[in-house]
């Protein structure tokens, strides 16, 4: 290679360092600043002074270090029957999520109903109501329905996930139907082909449902507060709801030391979920090419 | 074939609609918009008076505790045990034992939480009492029962400080805010009122008199201006005075006018509701010029955070609550942050004074028995309880439990809301007004002049329609 040559990969290789240099930077930055927040309820946790309010000027590491947040946020909730309440809630919940979007995602994409565009766009329509303007009256069909203070409420509101079609219909739409079209063809019906050969393809995507609708549920504090009364059904974010103390004027004060205790513990579980899936996650939103 | 199968689908599809649409019949239990003929519900079904002899109380009642915790357990603010409802009652229920009585805790998150819960609870008929606060929303909506030929044939009026039944009232007669109100829908569960604060400390090193017990507007704004600037002992800056207007302006308002006077809401007048007036200006002026005596950041709450502490810079706390003394206890400084007894109005009177409430449910099937225990919740035992346990302030008149050395701002906070009858702010003061008072003293923080003649009379206009909102309503 002539010196000329050689000049040229050199600033090749000289401005790809550059460029790499400046993505990881940009990426650490970021990186960092989604950090901070975390890395600040972590530290009120543990902060003996933030029982009231946050410490001013506020400060990475607390002066007065101490458990008793933890102690009081063990003791003043049930943690773990909360823990187990909201597992059994969203299990449940993402079990009906993967069957009802699993089965209309396959009919959507592969039988071809006629206005089955239609119908999914109805559906997609319907995520445009606020969910807050519908709690009263899905509120009353439960009462009616006698199913108020009960985990059914839940499972059954969850059989309509258009989202979660959305997504399986786009993902199936990816995979070939010759398969659906040559076990026909032998004799196998549309449940059999379904189960035995669209669902084991479909694991990215239910992985994908998995870690959507967990976070939804783990998350969810209006609808469980609405519709359940016995404590001891309570899910984890009412538990943590308890933590606040009234201000003298009708409103309520969040106690930031105990607070972020229970949240930092309510994310245990969340965390484990998805550093579980993500790998799926990532998978499937390459293979059905969603971005963003 | 297939003809067929997408019949037989539509068919299951619309029998299904059919079924969740006619449903059971219990839905008469909604209450109609139009079940307040006098701005609150009058006592129909219950008019006749509950019968004088007090026969045992059996079955079951169910409790929905909001403020406070219904189950024994830890206080979250201090850390300690704490009992909770269950045991509040058990000395009631010794005396009742074919009564008993179900906790519901309803988690305190914030007030439109609040009111989804406990408009479920009541609409589905879950619950025969409710410990809340402003409820009145409810009673106008027909969902809870007046107490009032309860209270009379108890003459259990007479066991309250006279204030917290004085007109208008928000949280405890109906009409709401009515200076005739008689309907009395809700009981007292303790005592709220606020008051102004200071660190003595601040003071003592500017030098400066320390606020008297009932300090004026003009007081509070001479003393401040001195107290902003560097502190000559600690060399920190200091400022004078700390207010939140997004929460508190309609309270300087009513200080810096020695009370205010916004008027009355009728729908066949609405310019009686008055909000541009010289009252209202002069309020907002003297918000403005306070502005200079308060710390960077205090239009958004801030630089108030170590209020309580050895570290505080700010003089004066215009408006404090029980709660916000609870810092200086914790942190052993009692005997350097004071409070006074209120800023008055003109004819001696401080502007709150309220209380948590108990409700009753219409649809109570058990209405004596629920009568019976609020009266225990609400008395002295019950009042005594959640002062033992929650710090509360007692409505109770022949309260003897308030112990100053344990808790040193109880008798200032009780004085002060003795002194106190509310004041009258409707609706479109928190809704429309107060928001816009805080962004025009934050502008005017941030330089920019208000065109308070221009501003105010557009609030008026849109007073007037709220007013006429109200009548749709």
């Amino acid at each position: 290679m002539n010196a000329t040559g050689q000049s040229r990969v050199a600033n090749k290789n000289w401005s790809a360092a550059v460029r790499r240099v400046l993505v990881f930077s940009m990426l650490l930055v970021v990186g960092v600043l989604m950090l901070i927040p975390f890395l600040f309820m972590i530290s009120i946790s543990f902060d003996m002074d933030a029982r009231l309010s946050v410490p001013f000027p506020p400060h990475l590491i607390p002066v007065h270090f101490g458990w008793d947040s933890y102690r009081i946020a063990i003791q003043g909730i049930d943690m773990f029957r909360l823990y187990g309440n909201t597992i059994m809630v969203s299990a449940g919940v993402i079990a009906a999520s993967i069957v009802s979007s699993l089965m209309a995602g396959y009919a959507l994409s592969k039988i071809k109903l006629k206005g089955g565009r239609i119908i999914l766009l109805l559906a997609l329509a319907t995520m445009m109501i606020p969910p807050e303007s519908t709690i009263i009256p899905v509120f009353l069909l439960f009462k009616q329905l006698g199913l108020l203070n009960s985990y059914w409420a839940f499972y059954l509101q969850a059989l309509s996930f258009p989202f979660g079609a959305f997504l399986m219909k786009q993902y199936i739409d990816g995979l070939p139907g010759e398969l659906r079209e040559s076990a026909l063809i032998d004799g196998a019906g549309e449940f059999r082909v379904l189960l035995r050969i669209y669902l084991p393809l479909c694991a990215g995507m239910i992985a994908t449902i998995t870690v959507l609708q967990f976070l939804a549920n783990w998350n969810n504090f209006l609808w469980p507060l609405i519709l359940l009364t016995d404590p001891l059904k309570y899910t984890i974010q009412i538990g943590i709801a308890n933590f606040n103390v009234a201000s003298g004027n009708g409103d309520s004060m969040a106690l930031p030391s105990v607070n972020m205790a229970a949240t930092v513990m309510s994310l245990g579980p969340v965390l484990i979920v998805y550093l579980f899936f993500q790998r799926y996650i990532v998978e499937s939103i390459a293979n059905t090419g969603i971005k963003g | 074939m297939n003809v067929r199968k997408k019949m037989v689908s539509l068919l299951v599809v619309l029998l299904l609609l059919v079924m969740t649409a006619c449903g059971s019949k219990n839905s008469e239990t909604q209450p109609s918009a139009s079940s307040s003929p006098d701005n609150g519900a009058k006592a129909t079904e219950s008019a006749s008076p509950p019968e004088a002899s007090k026969p045992a109380l059996k079955g079951t009642l169910n409790v929905a505790v909001t403020m406070y915790n219904a189950e024994s357990g830890v206080n979250a603010a201090t850390g300690q045990n704490v009992l909770g409802y269950d045991e509040m009652v058990k000395p009631f229920l010794a005396q009742h034992p074919d009564l008993k009585v179900n906790f519901i805790q309803v988690p305190n998150k914030d007030s439109n939480t609040n009111n989804a819960k406990w408009q479920t609870l009541l609409l589905s008929n879950q619950v025969d009492i409710i410990q809340g606060v402003t409820m009145y929303y409810f009673y106008e909506q027909g969902l809870l029962e007046d107490l009032t030929p309860y209270f009379e044939r108890d003459d259990y009026k007479k066991h309250f400080v006279d204030s917290i039944f004085s007109t208008p009232s928000e949280r405890f007669l109906s009409p709401q805010w009515s200076e005739d109100a008689k309907t009395i829908y809700a009981a007292p569960a303790s005592l709220a009122t606020l008051s102004v604060a200071y660190d003595k400390q601040i003071f003592e090193d500017f030098g400066v008199e320390p606020l008297s017990q009932n300090p004026t507007m003009e007081e509070i704004m001479e003393k401040a201006e001195k107290l902003t600037g560097k502190n000559p002992k600690t060399g920190k800056q200091t400022y004078g005075l700390f207010f939140d207007p997004r929460k508190h302006s309609h309270t300087l308002l009513y200080y810096f006018g020695k009370g205010i006077s916004l008027g009355e809401i009728d729908v066949n007048d609405p310019s009686k509701l008055t909000y541009n007036t010289p009252e209202v200006r002069q309020g907002i002026e003297g918000m403005i010029k306070a502005a200079a005596y308060a710390p960077p950041g205090f239009e958004i709450g801030q630089g108030n955070e170590n209020w309580g502490t050895e570290n505080n810079t700010v003089a004066i706390q215009m408006v404090v609550f029980p709660v916000d003394m609870l810092k200086p206890i914790q942190n052993g400084l009692q005997d350097r942050f004071m409070l006074t007894h209120g800023v008055l109005n003109k004819d001696g009177h401080g502007m709150f004074v309220a209380g948590n409430t108990y409700v009753m449910a219409k649809a109570s099937e058990n209405k004596e028995a629920a009568w019976e225990l609020i009266k225990y919740m609400s008395g002295g035992e019950g009042q005594k309880f959640l002062y033992d346990n929650y710090g509360e302030l007692p409505s109770w008149k022949d309260q003897n439990w308030v112990d100053e050395s344990k808790d040193p701002y109880s008798p200032a906070f009780m004085a002060a809301a003795a002194l106190s009858k509310n004041a009258f702010f409707p609706g479109f003061t928190f809704e429309t007004f107060r928001p816009w008072m805080a962004g025009v003293v934050t502008n005017a923080v941030n330089g920019k002049t208000p065109d308070l003649d221009k501003d105010l009379a557009e609030m008026q206009k849109k007073a007037e329609q709220w007013v006429k909102e109200q009548e749709k309503k």
